[in-house]
């Protein structure tokens, strides 16, 4: 029986009568790494902060390493590490003063540890939080948040404002932690580099709803790309293939982009007698981009006078 | 489980980011229980003494004059109007502080209960406070201990007791304030409105219930209210500061007892603050809809007391409905 480290049932916010989260059910698996993804505003930050306490849910509730949310004694935080997308920290501490709060907040806070993260990203102890970039405030929020021992790791946008070498060393670190000490990864992202790099399970939220939550593998194998050539243009049934997210034309080449039984959508491609039938896998973005598109959300291109 | 109210972390925290404020308002407060007198024994001992030759010692009116004034009415010192300043301030910034920073966001989101965070901001703070009125108690004992002194110590100590209970009250008041409001200067203005109103409020309530002849100005229901008024306007037990000295046995306990319930009132609805409203006027309920509400009744009020001399009692009752429908429905446009 599979041991959900995080599990929410129903878990709305409502800002102002507008639904940033809704209905939110999900189930994350002890020791894997679960990625969300979703659009600008589609409620990821919100989802998040009503996991960490930050926000009250409007509605519903979980469990998070078998307990309770929304957990009013923050016990349930002692063992999760959490990395906001903005380090709202107090500016006129300084980094050692930050962290020997913690230290006194956290019952597993290792020291040890702290050090060495603190050697290996580099960060001056003696500098004030409002001197810090920006990406030095997330190393210090990430540096926190692998000290506490943590049994989950919540990271929102954890990459954000870090340049290449570092995105690539902060990202491994948590790929370290997961696999060396079976931590559970819940991430949300824009980046589905880190996203397709790390991720297990993966799900869509958008306009606060979560669409959908699966393997990436299978998220991946049900988004193809069918590419056909039909001896006399592409016949006009097959524009209703049920499961076919959009239809691109390059001259006498069509492909078909599928979203979910891909099977289905080959066999009935091959039922109209292509001379030239082709699969090609998508990368992430392009599954991203057309999981995107069959919920509406699409840009037309902007261009500047 | 049940949180406590206390963790020893979020003090060391609320120490290292205020400190600087206790020390600050600490010197405010200490102006004339403490930095006068020292002034004044400093001044003269460098002054030389064939300019002056008496020595101020042996003078108990020279040092200890303003002390012994203080004693009697605080208002006419560092202990009035700076001191209830100081007390709703260090209330309202305990909480408001972290908001315009966005550092409560931080601190809820680690293994604290929003209860830790709020209990042990209001003891820190109230502790505080506490501990600058027992340094200017001891500073004012010591010297009358050693010096002929215009007051005596009995008097140190129920003027001791009484200020502080006032300034923890106005503490509770500061930080409810902070605790329904949404940011630094709501919090501010919020704390100096509630500490302030009441007396305003019972007045206009008062005349207005006289212009309407509910209550004729000599009913005993008349005074009652504005006493009310009066009690819940906590300034008032410094600017009338003998009426409070002579009802100090019932009111004392009752001020001590107002903060404790300021306190828990607070920490209730800080567990409940929705942060996602912090930078807005009020966490709690529809601003607008409140403002509205509220200035419709003033406004409304006011407009019954001016035309209440010319009008019969029907009148009146029909110009306050009228004048509140038409505030309301203003407001409801302006919303649009």
């Amino acid at each position: 029986m599979t041991v959900w480290a995080l599990e929410t049932r129903g878990l709305t916010k409502v800002f102002n009568g507008e639904k940033a989260v809704d209905d939110c059910s999900l189930q994350v698996a002890q020791g894997s790494v679960f990625g969300l993804i979703g659009p600008n505003g589609a409620g990821k930050t919100t989802l998040i902060k009503m996991l960490m306490g930050v926000h009250l849910p409007t509605a519903g509730n979980g469990q998070m390493l078998g307990k309770e949310i929304p957990d009013t004694t923050g016990e349930v935080r002692q063992e999760i590490g959490y990395v906001a997308d903005t380090q709202q920290m107090y500016p006129h501490f300084k980094v050692e003063e930050i962290l020997q709060f913690c230290s006194m907040v956290y019952r597993n806070w290792d020291r040890q540890r702290c050090q060495a993260l603190l050697k290996g990203f580099e960060l001056p102890q003696g500098k004030l939080v409002r001197s810090l970039s920006k990406g030095m405030k997330t190393q210090l929020g990430l540096i926190i948040a692998l000290s506490v021992r943590p049994r989950l790791l919540i990271l929102d946008e954890p990459a954000g404002g870090l340049d290449p070498v570092l995105r690539h060393h902060f990202m491994q670190l948590i790929m370290q932690e997961t696999a060396r000490e079976g931590t559970t990864v819940f991430f949300s992202t824009h980046n589905l580099y880190d996203l397709e790099r790390a991720a297990e399970q993966v799900a869509v939220i958008m306009k606060g709803k979560i669409l959908f939550s699966k393997p990436l593998d299978q998220l991946k194998s049900s988004s193809r790309k069918i590419q056909a050539v039909f001896p006399k243009g592409m016949p006009e049934e097959a524009r209703n293939i049920p499961g076919v997210l959009r239809i691109e034309e390059q001259g006498r080449i069509y492909s078909f982009i599928t979203g979910s039984d891909f099977e289905g959508v080959w066999e009935r491609v091959q039922g109209f007698n292509p001379v030239y039938l082709e699969v090609m896998d998508l990368d992430l973005e392009d599954v991203f981009i057309n999981v995107m598109a069959k919920e509406g959300y699409t840009h037309e291109g902007l261009f500047l006078e | 489980m049940r949180a406590s109210f206390w963790n020893k972390a979020i003090a060391w925290k609320e120490w290292r980011q205020h400190k600087g404020k206790f020390w600050g308002f600490g010197v405010i407060l200490s102006i004339t229980p403490i930095i006068n007198p020292v002034f004044l024994f400093i001044i003269k001992a460098v002054d030389k003494p064939h300019v002056n030759p008496d020595p101020i010692f042996n003078d108990p009116a020279a040092w200890s004059g303003s002390i012994a004034a203080m004693l009697n009415s605080p208002s006419n010192s560092s202990m009035g109007i700076f001191a209830v300043l100081v007390a709703l301030g260090l209330g309202a910034l305990a909480v408001a502080q972290e908001r315009s920073e966005n550092t409560l966001e931080f601190l809820v989101a680690t293994p604290l209960s929003r209860r830790e965070i709020a209990g042990t901001k209001f003891l820190v703070g109230a502790g505080g406070l506490v501990c600058i009125m027992f340094v200017n108690f001891l500073f004012i004992t010591a010297l009358a201990l050693i010096l002929p002194a215009d007051y005596t110590i009995a008097e140190a100590f129920g003027w001791f007791v009484r200020e502080t209970a006032v300034l923890l009250a106005l503490f509770g008041l500061g930080f409810l304030a902070a605790v329904v409001t949404g940011n630094l200067v709501a919090s501010l203005l919020g704390a100096l409105a509630v500490a302030f109103s009441p007396y305003y409020i019972a007045v206009i309530l008062c005349e207005l219930l006289q212009t309407l002849g509910i209550i004729p100005r000599e009913y005993a229901a008349y005074d009652m209210l504005m006493n009310i008024g009066r009690y819940m306007t906590l300034p008032q037990y410094i600017s009338d500061y003998q009426n409070f000295v002579s009802h100090a046995a019932l009111l004392v306990p009752a001020l001590l007892l107002a903060a404790l319930a300021l306190f828990f009132l607070a920490a209730a609805l800080f567990e409940r603050n929705p942060l996602e409203r912090g930078g807005q006027l009020l966490v709690f309920g529809d601003t607008k809809r409140i403002i509205a509400a509220v200035s419709s009744l003033f406004v409304a009020a006011l407009v019954t007391i001016a035309v209440g001399n010319r009008s019969s009692n029907l009148t009146l009752i029909l110009v306050f409905l009228g004048v509140c429908l038409l505030a309301a429905g203003i407001a409801a446009l302006v919303r649009k």
